[in-house]
């Protein structure tokens, strides 16, 4: 089912209003709330059904606004938001296959090695950490395109640093190609949404005042030292 | 832990700081209530914004205000927020205090830490009954950082991943829709903690000769600018994560630790070097 329908919200709607839609309708079907009503299993079917949706529709958004963004990362129980599961790991666009790709998941592409096709079947099916090993034992010349399903592997591990470095490496080594490039900008996204939002909010101020010390001598050396001006 | 997920309350509008602080107070308060002043004295902001993180997902959950006088201020009532999240909350302070008093001991022969470790460690048996999963990874948490050190590991993410695999378990109260969100917000926001913390004391530690992952990297022409965005990189995953959570009310207090808050630390440490470099260039320019 839609779940903008579900929600009750336009899918235009901001993110903003479908957290309110959600949080109306969660409080109306929260199990808690409705403790001894008659219908309580519907009830509870509801509830699940509005936290599917709002986690579809934030899935949706995340792969909308950056797309090929792996959600979530391996296997170790952190994998995936929400509980939704697709078909393509890489949501919006897959990685070896389709729009971008000449890399192919079939076995139609013999020229990679034993190990790199495995490595890319991994990746597809997010076995990152088995993906992770394959690589790394792999003997053969580590060209821009092991560091590329390198930078896959740990991204979908939860390896942001090496993700990055690891996609700037093969971006650098073959500057003609787009695919690397794209993976270099997706992995720098969040950074950018991040400080995008920060100018609303950080202004530097070297000084918080903790609570229980603000009751101690402390809190005279400490308006001495806050000024409260911005260095930025 | 450390301290580094706190607001600049500075910058909180009157009444959501006024919340904060509530929700504040109302962890102190469960701590008093569960473990006597030994717990008070573990109280951090890290684990005060993980109440009020859960406090503003799962708002449908009773929550009230009590008016009570406590030992640190003895003249005002202060406000303090009962929920079981601050209960929550109180608990896994305990634990991560207990392993952290016992690992501290093992490093600086503190006897502090281990008196701290000795008066909490009763308390542990019922923690592990009731959050099986939290304990092991806070054991384990300690375990490999340990090894790690010992074995003067290089690899950052497997380091921050460390802090980061334990967070993400402290920060899942319940397994339900928002669990898996929550475990990577966990897990992203522990791995920048580590980091932080590894920024701001390094020098210290390379004083004292002591374990830090960043000593390899200070020699960079682009350390500063590496290091900003080790930092940034990291939290904004974990901001993202905060994003997609369904948080409306107090959503705000929440953005301002996690865009703001969270830096002060870290504007100290460039302020700090700024100075440092400032002075150092005077002292040339005195020179020539």
């Amino acid at each position: 089912m839609d779940p903008y329908k579900v929600l009750g919200v336009d899918p235009s709607a901001s993110d903003e209003e479908v957290k309110k839609a959600y949080k109306q309708l969660a409080k109306k079907y929260h199990p808690d709330m409705n403790i001894g009503a008659e219908n309580i299993a519907e009830i509870e079917r509801k509830f699940k059904d509005i936290q599917n949706a709002y986690n579809t529709i934030m899935d949706q958004r995340e792969r909308g606004s950056q797309p090929g963004y792996g959600q979530g990362y391996g296997q170790q129980g952190y994998g995936g938001y929400g509980g939704q599961t697709y078909g393509n790991p890489f949501g919006g666009f897959d990685p070896f296959g389709g729009a971008f790709g000449g890399y192919g998941q079939q076995q139609s592409q013999p020229e990679h090695p034993i190990e790199i096709q495995a490595a890319i079947n991994y990746i597809n099916a997010r076995r990152f950490a088995e993906a992770r090993n394959v690589l790394d034992s792999y003997t053969g010349p580590k060209d821009a395109f092991w560091y590329y399903l390198s930078a896959l592997a740990h991204q979908g591990m939860g390896n942001n640093i090496k993700a990055k470095e690891h996609a700037e490496k093969a971006a650098h080594m073959e500057p003609d190609n787009f695919q690397y490039h794209h993976l270099v900008q997706q992995l720098n996204g969040r950074g950018h949404a991040y400080t995008q939002r920060q100018t609303t909010y950080h202004t530097v101020n070297l000084c918080t005042g903790n609570w229980c010390i603000d009751m101690l001598i402390l809190n005279a050396l400490c308006n001495c030292c806050c000024c409260g001006r911005g260095f930025c | 832990m450390f301290g580094y997920v706190a607001a600049n309350h500075k910058e909180l509008e009157a009444t959501d700081a006024a919340f904060y602080r509530s929700v504040y107070c109302g962890v102190c308060r469960s701590l008093q209530l569960r473990y006597g002043l030994k717990g008070r004295i573990i109280l951090n902001y890290d684990l005060a914004f993980l109440a009020l993180l859960l406090l503003a997902l799962y708002d449908e959950q009773p929550s009230h205000a009590e008016q009570r006088r406590c030992l640190t201020h003895p003249f005002t009532k202060q406000t303090q927020l009962r929920s079981p999240f601050c209960d929550y909350a109180a608990d896994m302070t305990v634990l991560l205090g207990y392993y952290k008093a016992c690992d501290d001991w093992q490093d600086d022969k503190n006897p502090a830490k281990q008196l701290l470790a000795r008066q909490l460690k009763p308390h542990l048996p019922q923690l592990e009954a009731q959050y099986p999963r939290q304990c092991a990874a806070t054991a384990a948490y300690i375990r490999d950082l340990a090894e790690a050190e010992a074995r003067g590991e290089s690899d950052l993410d497997y380091l921050a991943g460390i802090t980061g695999t334990a967070l993400a378990e402290l920060f899942v109260p319940t397994e339900d829709a928002w669990s898996a969100t929550l475990r990577r917000f966990g897990f992203f926001l522990g791995k920048f903690i580590y980091l932080m913390d590894a920024a701001e004391d390094l020098d210290k530690d390379k004083k004292k000769g002591s374990f830090n992952p960043l000593i390899a990297y200070q020699s960079r022409e682009d350390y500063a600018a590496f290091r900003a965005d080790l930092l940034t990189s990291t939290l904004a995953e974990a901001a993202a994560c905060f994003e997609r959570l369904p948080i409306v009310e107090h959503a705000e207090i929440l953005r301002h630790i996690l865009y703001s808050g969270i830096w002060l630390h870290y504007d100290r440490l460039t302020a700090a070097e700024r100075k440092e470099q400032e002075k150092h260039g005077s002292v040339q320019g005195a020179g020539r």
